[in-house]
């Protein structure tokens, strides 16, 4: 970093606003700012630190509870006060540093490689305090809160403002660390006690930007935290191994429920059948029933028939004999033949004609009628055949007697008879339905069942009715089992997935873990290794230095809190030495640039590290403890190592430096002292 | 080295795997908007994208 200007408004003894441009000329490195005692040097260079720093008068050197606010003014302020004016009146100490440094800043926050980023930022430090009037008369000035901004700008880029107390505070670190500060802008006599006064660790480690590698500790740290604080979150449930054996549980209760579901629904048919083969024997079974109703019924009709059989047997014979019956039987052929002869005589004889007449007829040979038939041949012919059909006249009277009788029994007979003939068919037909009922009963008797059968049947049936049932039930328990065996089954693979998601996340998060312990165990490495070069580069410049510029020999040792002690070799031992303000001066100033070197050294050398190595050196009377030829030695350095060297000092001590360092001035001021509380900086070519 | 970061990376990955983070950390560590919380985010990022790649590669 370089420092392009100051701007002091009302700072100590800088009253009103007050300008230092530096050179920042490569070739003209050196500003010289020229000063009489008490003029204001220490105060111009305490300015720098308050700036990037901060803090109270008194942490800055001044005398305690003095005010920053320049005197004069503050007086001012008070004397509003007391002549009575209760209009606010305010005035502000500020000093304003702008600092160019090679920060490759992605400011338009594009992503860009750094390497891609050429322009320097420009940053622009204020650090300001308002005091204000009051009404109150013991106090009638107060200071405001401290008011502290940064801005930077890149090239042409927009200006942004840094705001945040811890990022202002990086930037500061970044472009010079506090504890290090010291280092780059003294004052007075501090350099010789320099190096004493504390422990430089946490300052060499910002300065060398090692405080990277605590900062990606740290980050590291904290992603490594956020990854186990994920892995934690994950519930126990999630168990894949739980969860699987669960499944296979779960797997196995199905199988054995199919299983057993398999064998209820064989089961099932199995009684089905049998409940079948019962339900057509039961069938068979009520068929019996109607059988023995039937062979009841057919006995019934059997013995009514054949009573009926029997009491028209008795009353057939006794109708049958009857005397009239047999006169009946006996005349019956008799009437038939009566009865044949008048039907064969009425169609083939003449009725009431005899044999006596026709033999009368053929002997006269004249018929009736009184026709010849003598010589009528066929009359003859039919006449002799009538002489076969008419009765013989013997048997006339007899005949006549029989026709009486028959027509006498015809008259009293027919009833009887028709009720014989009746009772007759009646047997008959009562025989016929006797044989039957007879055929029936022999075929019913033969498809009859047993009662102990029937018993067994009803039994098998009721068994085999409440197995299948017993079955059915079975089947719809083990269904809704396996149904909810299979909606367990369902979600169990659900949680299974996403226990196995998580699992596999689980397992990504463990190797992150691993692998950010893995970063942070190469870091702390690194941090060590880099933090040992360091410091041995440091010693190995610092004594470098200091034999360049002390006329003596002495050995530096710096320990692993980069303190530096000076040595004394004597036979080969090393003995800690008792040194002088000057050997002090030399040593810091040693130490100063072997700083300066290292940075710059690290710098062409990093890959890694954006380091600055470019730092001023803003010295307050620095030779003022030092011998001539050691003020020589130190300025010869100063060129070699330093950027940028800001002088504040008397003029003879530069009457002493500007051997050295009088070509390499690009800018000079010189601080008039006007008053005790005025002094004025002016450009040398305008005093 | 943990079993599980050799299987992921060799030592000399590790290695640039760390010089990355370092650039990563420089860049944002100079931008001056950029807060803890999004610097930790973005070196997360980097492990995350690192793992996941590699388990990607291993399953293509």
């Amino acid at each position: 970093m370089l420092i392009r200007s100051i701007e002091l408004q009302n700072f100590r003894q800088y009253k009103g606003t007050q300008k230092i441009e530096f050179s920042t000329e490569k070739d003209k490195p050196v500003t010289i700012v020229l000063g009489r005692n008490t003029g204001g040097k220490t105060t111009l260079v305490r300015a720098f630190a308050w700036c990037l720093y901060g803090g109270s008068a008194e942490k800055l050197g001044f005398a305690k509870k003095s005010s920053l606010l320049n005197e004069e003014v503050m007086v001012d302020l008070e004397n509003h006060v007391k002549s009575h004016r209760y209009d606010k009146k305010t005035s502000v100490v500020s000093v304003t540093l702008t600092i160019e440094t090679d920060d490759r800043i992605d400011l338009d926050n594009t992503d860009q490689e750094s390497e891609t980023i050429t322009e320097p930022s420009v940053y622009t430090i204020q650090r300001s305090i308002r005091y204000f009037t009051t009404t109150e008369m013991k106090a009638p000035v107060r200071a405001a809160e401290e008011d502290f901004s940064i801005f930077v700008r890149q090239g042409v880029h927009n200006q942004i403002e840094i705001t945040g107390g811890k990022k202002q505070a990086q930037v500061i670190n970044r472009l010079l660390p506090e504890d290090l500060s010291e280092y780059f802008f003294f004052w007075g006599e501090k350099i010789e006690n320099l190096s004493l006064k504390r422990e430089l660790n946490n300052a060499i480690i910002k300065f060398t930007h090692l405080n990277v590698y605590s900062d990606i500790e740290y980050h590291l740290k904290q992603i490594k935290n956020a990854y186990a604080r994920e892995a934690a979150s994950f519930s126990s449930n999630d168990d894949v191994k739980k969860l699987s054996e669960h499944r296979t549980a779960l797997e196995k209760e199905l199988r054995s429920n199919k299983a057993k579901l398999t064998e209820y629904k064989k089961s099932e048919v199995y009684f089905k059948e049998q409940l079948q083969n019962f339900d057509q024997q039961l069938y068979r079974i009520t068929d019996d029933e109607k059988t023995q109703k039937e062979i009841k019924r057919y006995r019934l009709l059997i013995k009514k028939t054949e009573d009926s059989i029997t009491k028209d047997q008795t009353n057939f014979i006794k109708r049958f004999n009857n005397p009239k019956i047999s006169q009946y039987i006996v005349l019956t052929p008799a009437a038939d033949a009566l009865s044949s002869l008048d039907t064969e005589g009425k169609n083939k004889s003449w009725s009431s004609v005899t044999a006596d007449m026709i033999h009368e007829i053929l002997k006269k040979g004249v018929c009736i009628c009184g026709k010849e038939i003598k010589d009528d041949k066929e009359a003859i012919d039919h006449l002799q055949e009538e002489l076969d059909y008419v009765v013989p006249n013997s048997l006339n009277g007899k005949i006549g007697v029989l026709k009486a009788n028959i027509n006498s029994l015809n008259s009293n007979i027919p009833d009887t008879m028709d009720l014989l003939k009746e009772k007759y068919t009646s047997l008959e037909d009562n025989q016929t339905d006797l044989i039957s009922y007879n055929s029936n009963l022999d075929a019913l008797l033969q498809i009859q069942t047993n009662s102990s059968e029937i018993n067994r049947i009803k039994e098998g049936h009721k068994l085999a009715q409440e197995r299948l049932s017993d079955c059915q039930k079975k089947i719809g328990r083990t269904e809704a089992l396996i149904d909810n065996t299979k909606k367990d089954l369902a979600s169990c693979d659900k949680q299974l997935q996403a226990a196995i998601a998580t699992e596999k996340r689980l397992a990504y998060l463990m190797e992150k873990i691993d692998i950010t312990q893995a970063l942070l165990n190469q870091v702390t490495d690194k941090t060590q290794v880099l933090k040992k070069g360091i410091r041995d580069e440091l010693k190995t410049y610092t004594q470098e230095y200091l034999d360049q510029m002390y006329a003596g020999k002495r050995e530096i040792e710096i320990s692993d809190t980069f303190n530096i002690s000076i040595y004394n070799m004597v036979d080969g031992v090393k003995r800690q030495t008792e040194t002088s303000p000057g050997l002090e001066t030399v040593k810091n100033f040693a130490f100063i640039a072997a700083l300066l070197t290292l940075a710059q050294k690290r710098r062409a050398k990093s890959d890694e590290l954006n380091f600055e190595d470019r730092y001023p050196l803003v010295l307050d009377a620095p030779f003022s403890q030092t011998d001539e030829s050691h003020i020589l030695e130190i300025c010869k350095l100063l060129i070699k190592i330093s950027p940028q060297t800001i002088l504040v000092m008397m003029e003879k001590d530069w009457e002493i430096a500007s051997r050295v360092l009088g070509a390499e001035v690009g800018k000079s001021y010189v601080i008039n002292k006007k008053s005790e509380t005025y002094s004025v900086i002016k450009k040398e070519a305008e005093n | 080295m943990s079993k599980s970061v050799e299987t992921i990376f060799t030592e000399k990955q590790l290695e640039k795997l760390l010089r990355g983070i370092i650039q990563k950390e420089l860049l944002l560590h100079l931008n001056p908007k950029m807060t803890d919380a999004e610097m930790i985010k973005e070196i997360k990022k980097i492990i995350d994208e690192k793992v996941e790649a590699y388990h990607a590669d291993k399953i293509n």
